[in-house]
């Protein structure tokens, strides 16, 4: 066997083997988190998070978020942001970390510059939702819960939290109706439950 | 002194006008405070009543760090204003104080908790002729405090240092550390503070060399309130005794009191509007050789 057919043996061999290594770190990594292993799921692919593979940053932003790692995971989304501005999953992600830690401020900045290019996202208006409940921003809640329920009106959560700033804001008849609501849709939501108990 | 002052003043002017300029922005957040507070000294051979307004100026750059001036004007009035040449009103008190604050945030995720450091400076000047090393004051009172992510604990810990110097050597340190703690889904809120107070000369502090005190404070925050459609309620209970003391929760200096010996006041918080916050507070305070109530009112906008 000449030289030149013994190398590109050897060539080929290597390609498929790096190949082959890459498919086995997202099956890894895809394998772990199913398992409830976020370190060892991270593990696999930070290598690839280190790079500029935007999907392996995301990733593992995602992952670190889910180890309780939320500065590491905040700065892995930054880092998503910075090679792709437009990406709303980046901004959309970030919002993780900055809910888990009660940045309340940081999650409006985000959920919003997502709102400009999507006006009616679900996932945005959610997390904007839960930064002006945690932020006891009742008037805001109020108003725009009331505005989503007429965009999604099949939804108990964004109903809940409309009943909940009618009812932070004292108004009961209309907090009443809307937790009844919640419960035709879920019969066992226990805030609903709860307060109409009790009003 | 003077340059602390003028550091001061500058700072609250610049930022006025910073301030108004980028309110707007989503990332900056601005409150602006007016309060004022009167009362009266009760049992007091010389005291009569006292006045105090103060404007506060608060700004935000997200959860980052937040910088905070104020400025406190204070007059206290002598009894027997119309004595003649006997008139201890000669003694009335008139003084100005400036503060400004700084906080700089940290999350850590080990502790599953937000980290403030802080640093406040104090300058006040007065023309107190009675008071003994009590007209011109420098404090400077760097604070560490923590609050957990789900901000149902904190505890902290600052350290206060008092010049009284510009007639003599004489400086007064305070240690305050306090825990609080949420509970009721954190509609309600237990804070326990401790200070523990010491001068450098006793015959400048009434023969008081070393004094212990801690309060404690019930917040409670209503879901609207039963009380007069109140937003929340506080009871505040001071034990022990303290001199020269300083609250950077409220940039209280306590220079022109004598030994204080325990105190409670009641407030009550309005939200009329969701960038709006009115508290009333009644207290009353308990002096070695007097009593001090008071009423209190601060009107707070935020944008």
């Amino acid at each position: 066997m000449s030289s030149t057919k013994i190398t590109t043996i050897l060539f080929l061999f290597f390609i498929s083997f790096t190949c082959y290594a890459g498919d086995t770190m997202w099956k890894q990594s895809q394998r772990f988190e199913e398992k409830g292993d976020y370190e060892q799921a991270a593990s696999a692919i930070e290598h690839a998070a280190s790079t500029d593979n935007e999907y392996a940053v995301l990733r593992y932003a995602y992952l670190k978020y889910k180890q309780g790692e939320y500065n590491d995971s905040i700065e892995y989304y930054n880092k998503a942001i910075k090679l792709n501005a437009k990406s709303l999953d980046a901004k959309l992600g970030i919002t993780l970390p900055y809910i888990a830690q009660g940045r309340w401020r940081q999650v409006k900045v985000y959920t919003r510059q997502v709102l400009t290019k999507s006006d009616w996202d679900y996932t945005a208006h959610e997390r904007l939702m839960m930064a002006e409940d945690g932020d006891k921003k009742w008037h805001s809640l109020g108003r725009h819960s009331g505005k989503l329920t007429t965009i999604y009106p099949t939804d108990a959560t964004t109903l809940a939290y409309h009943a909940r700033a009618k009812a932070r804001l004292g108004n009961t008849p209309v907090a009443s109706a809307a937790y009844k609501k919640v419960l035709m849709r879920e019969p066992d939501h226990a805030e609903a439950n709860e307060y109409l108990e009790n009003n | 002194m003077k340059s602390l002052k003028r550091i001061l003043l500058s700072a609250l002017f610049f930022s006025s006008i910073f301030a108004t300029s980028v309110y707007a922005d989503e990332r900056w957040y601005v409150s602006a405070t007016a309060n004022g507070m009167a009362g009266n000294y009760s049992d007091s051979e010389l005291r009569d009543r006292f006045y105090s307004a103060s404007a506060w100026l608060n700004v935000d750059y997200l959860d980052y760090y937040s910088v905070a001036l104020a400025y406190n004007n204070l007059r206290i009035n002598f009894k027997g204003a119309d004595a003649g040449e006997f008139d201890t009103g000669r003694f009335d008190i008139t003084q100005d104080a400036f503060a400004g604050r700084f906080q700089y945030y940290f999350y850590n995720d080990t502790l599953a908790g937000k980290i403030t450091t802080q640093l406040v400076a104090h300058s006040i000047t007065n023309d107190a002729r009675a008071a003994v090393a009590a007209d011109a004051i420098i404090i400077i009172a760097p604070k560490l405090a923590y609050m957990s992510y789900e901000k149902d604990l904190a505890m902290g810990l600052e350290y206060a240092w008092s010049d009284y110097s510009n007639n003599r050597s004489f400086i007064i340190q305070q240690l305050t550390p306090s825990i609080g703690f949420g509970f009721n889904q954190n509609n309600d809120w237990i804070q326990i503070k401790a200070y523990l107070i010491t001068s450098s000369d006793k015959k400048l502090s009434q023969n008081e060399d070393s004094l212990a005190s801690a309060s404690i404070k019930w917040q409670h925050w209503f879901n609207p309130g039963p009380v007069f459609a109140a937003h929340n309620l506080f009871i505040d209970v001071l034990a022990g005794e303290r001199i020269f003391a300083v609250d950077n929760e409220s940039f209280s200096v306590y220079n022109l009191e004598d030994v204080q010996q325990g105190s409670v006041l009641l407030g009550l918080g309005w939200r009329p509007g969701e960038d709006f916050d009115i508290t009333a507070i009644a207290g009353v305070e308990k002096y070695n050789t007097y009593n001090r109530e008071y009423l209190y009112i601060s009107l707070s906008k935020h944008w």
